[in-house]
């Protein structure tokens, strides 16, 4: 693993995101059982990770990541940034019990605010798009948190109707 | 990432195994295996490179580890899981 060329904007929006969002996730009220939060955090960093690995690399290899195409210190950093995205959303989904169309207005809303904040990365060259672009990031955030919700429904529905006699 | 399907079979595979120890060990051994089998793929098609000086030992190493790994995140999950279950 390499260290960054340069030590700049993108390193420090990296460094002060991750700061902020395990502050607010402390401040937050508990929402979760600790089980589900793990899990929630570690689903909502793999499905980036598994999206950058698939287009980011070859044979597509769209957009790079930070400073240069290897993987660097601070696109480590950058997955455990992905993971609080997800669990922010999620806690907004289960805070407001959203259904049906209030459902599909949150998805499309923070589908946008994600496609927002996603501009805000490329402008401190997070992303750098070699064939990539922004609107096509929309229908993938559609997608993602979709499943994102998908997932935390399955995991809630286990955690709820799970007998203590049923584990070992 | 194709490590994290394959860790969960093998750890649904180990849970469903009726009590034996004989068989556990084998599925273990057997997912160690298919590790080595799939990133010994992955390196002829050229999708994953390892260094030069790399061996089929060092992978066999490698994912033991991870085997271990996973094992000890399970057993620690599953006693948090186990807890939070009664305290609901």
């Amino acid at each position: 693993m390499i260290l960054p060329q340069k030590f700049d904007i993108n390193e420090w929006f990296i460094i002060t995101g991750l700061c902020i969002s395990i502050i607010l996730m402390i401040v937050f009220p508990k929402r979760f059982p600790h089980t589900l939060t793990i899990l929630i955090l570690m689903f909502c960093m793999v499905i980036p990770i598994i999206l950058d690995t698939m287009i980011a690399t070859k044979p597509f290899d769209l957009y790079n990541i930070n400073d240069t195409s290897k993987f660097e210190i601070f696109d480590l950093l950058l997955w455990f940034f992905y993971a609080p995205f997800g669990y922010f959303f999620l806690y907004g989904f289960d805070k407001w019990n959203l259904q049906r169309f209030k459902l599909l207005a949150y998805i499309i809303g923070s589908s946008l605010v994600a496609v927002g904040f996603e501009f805000l990365t490329t402008e401190a060259h997070l992303f750098t798009y070699t064939g990539w672009h922004l609107f096509y990031s929309f229908p993938v955030y559609l997608v993602a948190q979709s499943v994102y919700i998908t997932f935390y429904l399955w995991i809630k529905n286990l955690f709820l109707y799970t007998q203590p006699s049923n584990l070992l | 990432m194709l490590i994290v399907p394959f860790s969960i079979l093998w750890l649904l595979d180990v849970n469903s195994s009726p009590g034996s120890l004989v068989r556990k060990v084998i599925t273990t051994l057997r997912f160690i295996l298919y590790m080595c089998g799939l990133d010994y793929v992955l390196q002829e098609f050229k999708i994953a490179t390892h260094p030069e000086s790399w061996n089929m030992f060092y992978s066999i190493g490698l994912y033991s580890g991870v085997t271990f790994c996973v094992f000890i995140i399970k057993v620690f999950f599953h006693k948090l899981f186990k807890q939070e279950v009664l305290q609901k």
